[in-house]
């Protein structure tokens, strides 16, 4: 997952210091990671398209955040534009991403290639295609050590066969040796977070990393993601089109829509008060046993095409509550300590729910 | 055989024989991707099948529209044999059963106009709608999948995936079938989408009498739209009943994982957790395939397979504790 061809550093063992502190702007009580004001655009036909508009969040140490949305709606690109990886046509038009108070933007490529990886990594969400099929799993995990530590095969050999252990997977020295068709989807996405946890990243970004497994498999990635966040203290952001999933795991969860955070709340609130016509929607949408026999509250059409955005609220053409106000875009705003909502009717959504 | 129903399944077993070697080819040994099923579909409802990826739920989805063979035992569709048909008979006995794939973006041929994709069974089956009344026919299969019929023209990449969900389900309802299999038909849909084409499928069902077999791996969606349901471990069946008890009152250990692994969870108390995945089907532990993974794992678990019997809960379960 990660190719890496700049010289190493020469301290061995793991990068506790994750490499940020060298760079101007540090301050270690700034957050672990903070996105502001960040746009991606695409080219387009006439103009370019913008897929991410004005995104801010911002995740500590040792907390936990999650992204939902559906497809199209900006959620991995913005991770990607975080990641730096983003595809090459796309530009980064606005913002800036902080790790510890360190302008990633200010960074030249090679320090940022330092970086990723240290300071901040991924966990893909196909983790059949993020995995090189010709070489061995451990040889893999390896490669990190090797890269970034210098350090020669045997003893990369041995630090990749604690990772695998690491993420509780049984006999790491005879797995690390088998190539990653022997392994199954939960075993190959727990090799995923061991690449990625190798140089104790500050920050982890999980891209989906449940949707392709099955539910039992799904609920033991989860605990395992949980339980690397407080061991490590790591700052873990979640990516995410399913409600369910995170609820166990994350502190606070970002609604992203049409390229922009529409809602963003505790997680415990948001399930229990969601403030936004889609995040309701979205919830109510979610079929179970208290929809057994009854029609499911669904909300008409289909996310809107990034290059096709509606003018004003991108949710107004399937808002249940939209009017002429709505023709102007709401801005992200707090609405209570802790909860953001973009929404000219906020109030009244709450209002006429009971 | 019981009257109402319309789909039958009889101790339904599909062996697939694993090779080893190009020229010499000899067979290591099979994996049992079905192994013993009995289900019945009667007119009108919804059989929901879940079970996670190797269960075997597609594959028993492909032997119930005669796409593949089983190795042993019976399906019978409107009571006739559905397994033993071949040629014509078979071709004339499909359009009885059809089936709604997951994949809405694969299952459609991208040169073909959306109109051509749904006459396209009527071609095939050319005794139901005379040629002269088939371009009505497809526009008021449009209307009923929700589509505009004015879009007939367009080609399958001109959809969003919700739409194209639509074009397959109006597809299968083409000939007019009995029975509607739906592998997985709302997975690959965004949630505010797919609860569209829940709610479709659903009026559709009441309208039509459709009976269904909704196969999924998504347990909130299967409750939702199931009168029964079947879970499936390994290629069997190990828990079967109305989907209120089963749901309410889970009685296979596996089960009970199942439902408190998934998203509902918290509500229905204590988190179970599974260590481990599911085995390989290609050599399944011994006596019950579950012990592995059970908690409740003892001696006999090893030695005997626990058979599926009727329980006083009113449902049956596979397990020698429950």
């Amino acid at each position: 997952m990660i190719r890496i061809a700049t010289t190493a550093a020469d301290t061995p063992g793991p990068a506790t210091s994750h490499l940020l502190d060298e760079h101007p702007g540090y301050d270690q009580s700034a957050p672990a990671l903070e996105v502001a004001g960040l746009s991606v655009a695409f080219p387009g036909d006439r103009s370019p398209i913008t897929v991410v508009d004005d995104v801010g969040y911002r995740v500590g140490a040792g907390e936990s955040l999650a992204v939902i949305g559906e497809s199209g709606s900006g959620k991995s690109i913005t991770v990607r534009a975080v990641m730096g990886i983003l595809p090459r046509q796309a530009r980064v038009t606005a913002g800036t991403v902080r790790l510890s108070g360190v302008d990633l933007g200010a960074l030249d490529d090679a320090t940022l290639r330092r970086l990723r990886g240290s300071a901040i990594a991924m966990v893909f969400q196909d983790s059949l295609s993020a995995l090189n099929p010709v070489l061995p799993v451990g040889y893999q995990v390896a490669e990190v050590f090797r890269v970034h530590l210098g350090m020669s095969r045997k003893e990369s050999n041995r630090r990749a066969i604690e990772m695998l252990d690491r993420v509780r997977i049984p006999s790491p020295a005879h797995r690390a040796r088998q190539y990653p068709h022997e392994f199954s989807g939960g075993m190959r996405q727990r090799v995923m977070i061991a690449m990625a946890l190798s140089l104790d990243p500050a920050v982890l970004i999980a891209d989906e990393p449940t949707t392709a497994l099955d539910v039992t498999v799904q609920a033991q990635i989860m605990e395992l993601l949980a339980e690397l966040r407080s061991e490590r203290n790591m700052a873990l952001v979640l990516i995410s089109h399913d409600l369910g999933v995170v609820a166990d795991t994350a502190d606070e969860i970002a609604v992203m829509y049409g390229g922009r955070i529409v809602e963003r709340a505790p997680a415990s609130e948001l399930y229990r008060e969601p403030r936004h016509p889609y995040t309701r929607a979205l919830l109510a949408s979610i079929p179970g046993k208290h929809t057994r026999g009854r029609r499911l509250r669904v909300l008409p059409g289909s996310p809107p095409d990034p290059s096709r955005l509606p003018p004003g609220c991108s949710f107004g053409p399937r808002c249940p509550h939209s009017d002429e106000v709505c023709l102007t875009r709401p801005a992200l705003q707090p609405i209570r300590p802790g909860r953001l909502t973009a929404c000219h009717h906020s109030e009244e959504v709450v209002e006429n729910e009971c | 055989m019981n009257a109402d129903a319309v789909l039958q399944a009889r101790e339904l077993v599909r062996h697939i024989p694993v090779t080893r070697g190009v020229l010499f080819k000899r067979t290591i040994g099979t994996i049992k991707v079905v192994d013993g099923v009995d289900l019945q579909v009667r007119r009108g409802e919804t059989l929901g099948l879940v079970g996670e990826s190797g269960c075997g739920k597609s594959t028993l989805a492909n032997l119930l529209v005669a796409l593949d063979k089983p190795t042993s035992g019976r399906i019978t569709l409107l009571g006739e044999r559905l397994d033993t048909q071949r040629g014509r008979r078979l071709s004339r006995a499909r359009k009885h059963i059809q089936l709604v794939f997951q994949d809405p973006y694969s299952s459609l041929d991208p040169r073909m106009t959306v109109g051509e994709i749904i006459r396209e069974p009527l071609v095939v089956h050319p005794e139901l709608v005379p040629k002269a009344d088939r371009p009505a026919r497809v526009r008021e299969l449009m209307r009923l999948v929700g589509l505009n019929p004015e879009h007939a023209d367009r080609r399958p990449h001109q959809f969003s995936g919700g739409q194209r969900q639509r074009i397959g389900i109006a597809r299968a309802l083409a000939v007019q079938p009995d029975v509607l299999v739906c592998d997985e038909s709302v997975s690959a849909l965004d949630v505010s989408v797919q609860g569209q084409i829940l709610n479709l499928l659903e009026d559709l069902q009441e309208q039509l009498g459709i009976a269904c077999v909704f196969i999924s791996h998504d347990l909130a969606v299967v409750e939702h739209v199931a009168d029964r349901i079947a879970v499936m471990y390994l290629g069997k069946i190990v828990e079967h009943g109305a989907a209120q008890e089963v749901y309410d009152h889970p009685r296979h250990p596996y089960t009970q994982a199942l439902l408190s692994a998934g998203p509902n969870a918290s509500a229905r108390g204590a988190r179970i957790k599974l260590t481990g995945e599911v085995p390989s089907p290609l050599d399944p532990p011994s006596g019950c395939r579950f012990r592995t993974r059970c908690w409740k794992a003892a001696e006999v678990c090893a030695r005997d397979t626990p058979p599926l019997r009727a329980t006083d809960g009113g449902h049956e379960v596979a397990c020698h504790f429950a």
